[in-house]
C-alpha cells in the first residue's frame, strides 16, 4: 500500500472552519486526481452535510472500527470525481472515549 | 465554496472493490434502445421516474485504446480516451465499463506508458502492455443527453446518459450507429440503480453486459482473442507430417503478415519481434522436418527466409538496446547517469537509419515475392503419393523423433561444456535450446498439458540464463563499436566515453555472474525428473531416426 499523507487542521475554537478546509483539501486532492476518502469522525457531521449525504453507517460506525464490517460497505460517492465519504455517524459520539485510548488509536489508523 | 463547482461524474474508484460495489455492478449498466421504441419515449420515461437534466445534449467523442493484441481486453480491461480541452481523459476501467479503476489526465499523443503522467492509472497498466503502443482500435462518436435522479436531499443518487452513437474503427468504412442508454451509478446507492435497472429492462430495452466496448466488437466483427502472436493450430497425432507441418507454416506466415504493416509503420518493437519469431520458428521446423518436404525446395526457402532474418536484426539489435537502455542507466551511478544520454541519441539514430532500410525491403519485390511464393507453396494440396520417407507419416511420431533428437543434442553439448568453455559454446547451445523451444511450441497440442507445460517452464529457465550470458557477450563488444563510431562522428565526449567504459565494466561483471549459474541451472534442468518427463513423452521406439 502507498504511505497517505496526513494533514491535520485544527483549533481549539468552534466554527472557525476546520471542517470547511479539511473538506475542500479533500475535493482539490480529488480534482488533481488522487483517490481520496473523507472519513467524517465529527459526532456533529458536518462533513457529511455538506455532501448532502446522510449521517448513518451500516451496521453502526462501531462495527467499522472493530472491524466487524469492510470498510467499502459504508462509503458512499459523493456528487464529485475520486471524492468518497465514509458518513458521520451520531453514535461517534461514543468514538471520543474509544480513540483516546491509545492501543485502539494505533490499531484505528494502521487498519484502513 | 469550491464545492459549488461543476461535478463530473463520479465513479468507484477503489481499486478492491466491496461487496456493496460488486453488487451493483452485477447488472447491465448499458442499455440497447430498439429502433422501435426510440429516443424520445425511453426520455420521457426517465424524467417520469424524476431524472432531471445534468447538462444541455453535447457531442461525445470516445476512443477505445488497446494494444495490437488486445492486451487489456485479455486481462478484463479497458481504457477510454475523451478529449478534454487541449488534453484527453483516460478512463482505466473493467472490460464492460462497470468499475473504474482509475482515471488521469494525459497528454493527446501520449501512446506509451512512459508518455503517460505518473499515477494509479500508469502503474495499473504498465505491467500489461509493457512496451506495446496503445492503438485507438474502436471509436464512437455522437450526441449525449446526462440526465440524473437526486434523492430528497438533493443529493445525486445515479447519473444517466440517453446516447446517440455511430460506432467505427479506424481503416475500417463500416459504421453503425445505436441509441443507448448508459447508467454511471453513485457508489453506496445501489437500491435506485437496481429499480432503474429494472424499469429499463421491463421496457424491453436490451441490456448489454459486456458493456458499450462489447458489443461495438460485436457489431464491427472485431474479434480480439483472435491474434495471440503464438500459433494456436491443434493438430491430431494421426495428421499426416506434411499435412500438420504446412498448417504450421500456414499459420506462422499469418502471423508475419499480421505484423508487417506494423512493422513497416515502426509503431514498437513488439510488431518486429513477433514477426522475427514467427520467420525464426518457420525457418527451425522447415530446417528440423526432414524428408517432409522435397529437399529442393526446403533447401530454396531455407535460404530466402534465411535473408528475411537476416534483414530484421539490425533493426531489432537496435530495439533491444534501446529497450535495455534504462537498465543499463541504472546500472551506473546517478551522477554518471545523465552522461550516458548521447549513446541513447546515437543508438536512436542508428535504429531510425536501420528501420527505414528495413522497412524499404518489406515493400521491395523481392520480399512481396518470397510472400507468394511461399503462401502458394503451403496451400499446395499433400501429394496422395510420395516418396519422402517422413511426408505420410502421422505427425506426432515424426514431432517425437525431432523433439527426442534436438533434446538429445540439448543435453551432449550441455554436459561437454565445463568452466573453461569459450563463449561461442554456450552461444551454440543457446541455438539448440531455442530449437527445442520451438518444436514444444509448435507441437504443443500433441501432447498433455502439464508436462509439456512443466518442461518448457524448465527450458526457458535455462534459455534466460544462456540467453543473459550471450546478450551481455554481444553488448560488451558492440558497445566498444558504438563508442568507436561515436568517435569517429566527434559525438564522444570524455564524460560519456568514461560512462560507456564503467557501464562495460558493470555488464562484464554480469557476464561473469550469469556464467557462474550456468552449471546450477544446466543441472536442474538435467534433473532425473525432467530426463524422465523427456523420455516419457519423445522416446517412442521402433520408427528408425531419421
Amino acid at each position: 500500500m502507498k504511505s497517505m499523507k496526513v494533514l491535520a487542521c485544527y483549533n481549539i475554537k468552534g466554527g472557525v472552519g476546520k471542517t470547511a478546509a479539511a473538506v475542500n483539501l479533500a475535493w482539490l486532492a480529488a480534482r488533481d486526481g488522487a483517490r481520496t476518502l473523507v472519513w467524517d469522525l465529527d459526532p456533529q457531521g458536518a462533513a457529511t452535510f455538506y455532501f448532502r449525504i446522510k449521517p448513518k453507517v451500516k451496521g453502526g460506525a462501531k462495527d467499522l472500527l472493530r472491524r466487524k464490517r469492510p470498510m467499502p460497505d459504508s462509503i458512499k460517492g459523493t456528487d464529485y470525481e475520486g471524492l468518497d465519504l465514509v458518513p458521520a455517524d451520531f453514535h461517534t459520539a461514543t468514538w471520543t472515549w474509544c480513540l483516546t485510548r491509545s492501543s485502539a488509536r494505533r490499531a484505528a489508523c494502521t487498519r484502513f | 465554496m469550491r464545492l459549488d463547482a461543476p461535478g463530473v461524474p463520479a465513479h468507484e474508484l477503489y481499486e478492491v472493490p466491496g461487496r456493496s460495489l460488486q453488487k451493483m455492478s452485477a447488472h447491465a449498466l448499458q442499455f440497447l434502445v430498439p429502433r422501435r421504441i426510440g429516443r424520445k419515449r425511453i426520455r420521457a420515461l426517465l424524467l417520469e421516474l424524476g431524472a432531471e437534466h445534468a447538462a444541455p445534449r453535447s457531442s461525445v467523442q470516445r476512443t477505445w485504446y488497446d494494444t495490437f493484441d488486445w492486451r487489456l481486453y485479455r486481462h478484463q480491461r479497458a481504457l477510454l480516451g475523451e478529449p478534454e480541452g487541449k488534453h484527453k481523459r483516460l478512463t482505466y476501467s473493467d472490460r464492460n465499463g462497470a468499475t473504474v479503476r482509475a482515471r488521469t489526465l494525459a497528454a493527446p499523443e501520449a501512446r506509451f506508458v512512459r508518455e503517460l503522467p505518473r499515477g494509479t492509472l500508469r502503474d495499473a497498466l504498465a505491467p500489461l502492455i509493457k512496451t506495446r503502443v496503445l492503438l485507438a482500435q474502436v471509436l464512437q462518436t455522437g450526441r449525449t443527453e446526462p440526465l440524473l435522479l437526486r434523492n430528497p436531499n438533493e443529493k445525486t443518487v445515479l447519473r444517466l446518459a440517453l446516447e446517440d452513437l455511430e460506432v467505427t474503427t479506424p481503416g475500417h468504412n463500416a459504421t453503425h450507429r445505436l441509441q443507448c442508454v448508459r447508467l454511471d451509478p453513485v457508489r453506496g446507492y445501489a437500491g435506485v440503480l437496481r429499480r432503474v435497472q429494472r424499469t429499463l429492462q421491463s421496457e424491453s430495452l436490451e441490456p448489454l453486459p459486456e458493456g458499450l466496448l462489447g458489443h461495438a466488437l460485436a457489431l464491427l466483427g472485431i474479434e480480439p482473442e483472435q491474434y495471440t502472436g503464438k500459433v494456436m493450430v491443434t493438430l491430431t497425432p494421426d495428421m499426416r507430417a506434411d499435412e500438420a507441418t504446412r498448417s504450421l507454416l500456414r499459420e506462422l506466415l499469418g502471423i508475419m503478415y499480421a505484423n508487417e504493416a506494423g512493422v513497416i509503420a515502426g509503431l514498437d518493437s513488439e510488431f518486429l519481434h513477433d514477426f522475427r519469431i514467427a520467420v525464426r520458428q518457420s525457418r527451425t521446423l522447415l530446417g528440423l522436418m526432414k524428408r517432409v518436404f522435397p529437399q529442393r525446395t526446403v533447401q530454396r526457402f531455407r535460404v530466402r527466409l534465411a535473408w528475411l532474418g537476416q534483414l530484421t536484426g539490425p533493426t531489432r539489435d537496435m530495439d533491444v538496446y534501446l529497450l535495455k537502455f534504462p537498465a543499463y542507466q541504472s546500472t551506473l551511478p546517478a551522477a554518471v547517469r545523465p552522461d550516458l544520454e548521447p549513446l541513447r541519441e546515437f543508438l536512436q539514430h542508428q535504429q531510425r537509419g536501420e528501420h527505414t532500410r528495413l522497412a524499404k525491403s518489406l515493400r521491395s519485390a523481392r520480399y512481396a515475392k518470397l510472400a507468394q511464393d511461399w503462401e502458394e507453396f503451403l496451400q499446395m494440396p499433400a501429394p496422395v503419393n510420395t516418396r519422402l520417407a517422413n511426408a505420410a507419416r502421422p505427425i506426432l511420431a515424426v514431432a517425437n523423433e525431432r523433439i527426442w533428437r534436438t533434446y538429445r543434442g540439448v543435453m551432449r553439448h550441455g554436459k561437454a561444456i565445463s568452466d573453461d568453455s569459450p563463449a561461442a559454446v554456450l552461444h551454440d547451445l543457446r541455438k539448440r535450446c531455442k530449437k527445442l523451444r520451438y518444436l514444444l511450441e509448435l507441437f504443443y497440442s500433441l501432447y498433455s498439458d502439464r508436462p509439456m507445460k512443466q518442461l518448457i517452464k524448465e527450458l526457458k529457465k535455462l534459455q534466460d540464463v544462456l540467453g543473459d550470458f550471450q546478450d551481455l557477450h554481444v553488448q560488451i563488444s558492440s558497445l566498444g563499436q558504438f563508442a568507436a563510431q561515436m568517435q569517429g562522428q566527434g559525438e564522444l565526449t570524455p564524460r560519456t566515453e568514461k560512462a560507456i567504459a564503467v557501464l562495460i565494466e558493470a555488464l562484464a561483471q554480469r557476464q561473469a555472474d550469469c556464467r557462474r549459474g550456468f552449471d546450477e541451472r544446466f543441472a536442474r534442468f538435467a534433473c532425473k525428473q525432467n530426463r524422465q518427463s523427456f523420455t516419457r513423452l519423445f522416446s517412442a521406439p521402433a520408427q528408425p531416426l531419421v
